[in-house]
């Protein structure tokens, strides 16, 4: 993808500042928004597939029914995120902030969550299948009915004090 | 089974029910209302539980070891000291569940995963 981009008016760069823009549904596919400041920020039904989010700040942003597949947000803060059927299949998580996030619904197939930060997050429901969840934390969170078949849980932490550890 | 007057049965509205030290072991209570319910040092070894409600129950210092508390929903509820080895927790919803004390080991938390002391904590 060629470097910079504009979309309804905004620049799409790294370190781009898109607080609280308006991106809803906007293609975005492949773009670089490599610690880019997104609070606030509507992608709801955006198309983000191999984004490079990397360390961007996604405070309370509205990513619902977005595609993230395979993207990078290794490190990024999705705090209170709304990521309600949102498509991260296959993203990089480790070591994101999702604590408070709506993942109900999520699709997280495959996806690396690595020493992520669940806490307090919604993942009712949400599709789990073969995610590497090594080290995450989740305490607090909402569980029921989430999808765990085949996830890598060693050392997760559900209950202070507690750590997962697979039955030989 | 009645149990401090209250019939222990699958789906029994037991909301608030005061059955502290009671012997439940094995009993079957699967998706029982004992939301509110004091069940401190209750003994529910291997307990059918599975989709219990017991939201806010004071399950204080309950013997809990290898019950069946799959999707149970303990919202708030008091585990504190409660003996949970090898308790199926297969989908139960703890959020805000008070765990001091509570004895976990073996617990099963999802298929093919168990609970283990942190050492690190």
């Amino acid at each position: 993808m060629s470097s910079n981009i504009t979309i309804n008016g905004y620049e799409i760069k790294p370190k781009a500042n898109l607080e609280n823009a308006d991106l809803r549904g906007a293609d975005l596919e492949g773009v670089n928004l490599e610690g880019a400041n997104l609070w606030c920020a509507n992608l709801e039904g955006a198309n983000l597939k191999g984004a490079n989010l990397q360390g961007a700040k996604l405070w309370f942003a509205n990513l619902e029914g977005a595609n993230l597949k395979g993207a990078n947000l290794h490190g990024a803060i999705l705090h209170k995120a709304y990521l309600i059927g949102a498509d991260l299949e296959w993203a990089n998580l480790q070591d994101a902030d999702l604590e408070g996030a709506d993942l109900n619904g999520a699709k997280l197939e495959d996806a690396n969550l690595k020493g992520a930060y669940l806490n307090y997050a919604k993942l009712s429901n949400a599709n789990l299948v073969g995610a590497d969840l090594h080290g995450a934390s989740f305490l607090d969170a909402n569980l029921q009915y989430a999808n765990f078949q085949g996830a890598n849980l060693k050392d997760a932490i559900m209950i202070e004090g507690w750590k997962l550890t697979k039955v030989s | 089974m009645i149990k401090n007057g209250y019939e222990i049965k699958p789906k029994a509205i037991l909301r608030g029910a005061d059955l502290s030290n009671a012997n439940l072991e094995e009993a079957n209570l699967r998706e029982a209302d004992l939301n509110y319910a004091k069940l401190s040092n209750a003994f529910l070894l291997g307990a059918n539980l599975e989709s219990v409600n017991m939201y806010h129950a004071d399950l204080k210092g309950a013997d809990l070891n290898y019950a069946n508390l799959h999707k149970a929903f303990l919202l708030g509820a008091d585990l504190s000291n409660a003996n949970l080895v090898g308790a199926d927790l297969r989908g139960a919803d703890l959020r805000e569940a008070k765990l001091e004390g509570a004895n976990l080991e073996g617990a099963i938390i999802s298929t093919g995963w168990i609970i283990t002391k942190n050492p690190l904590t």
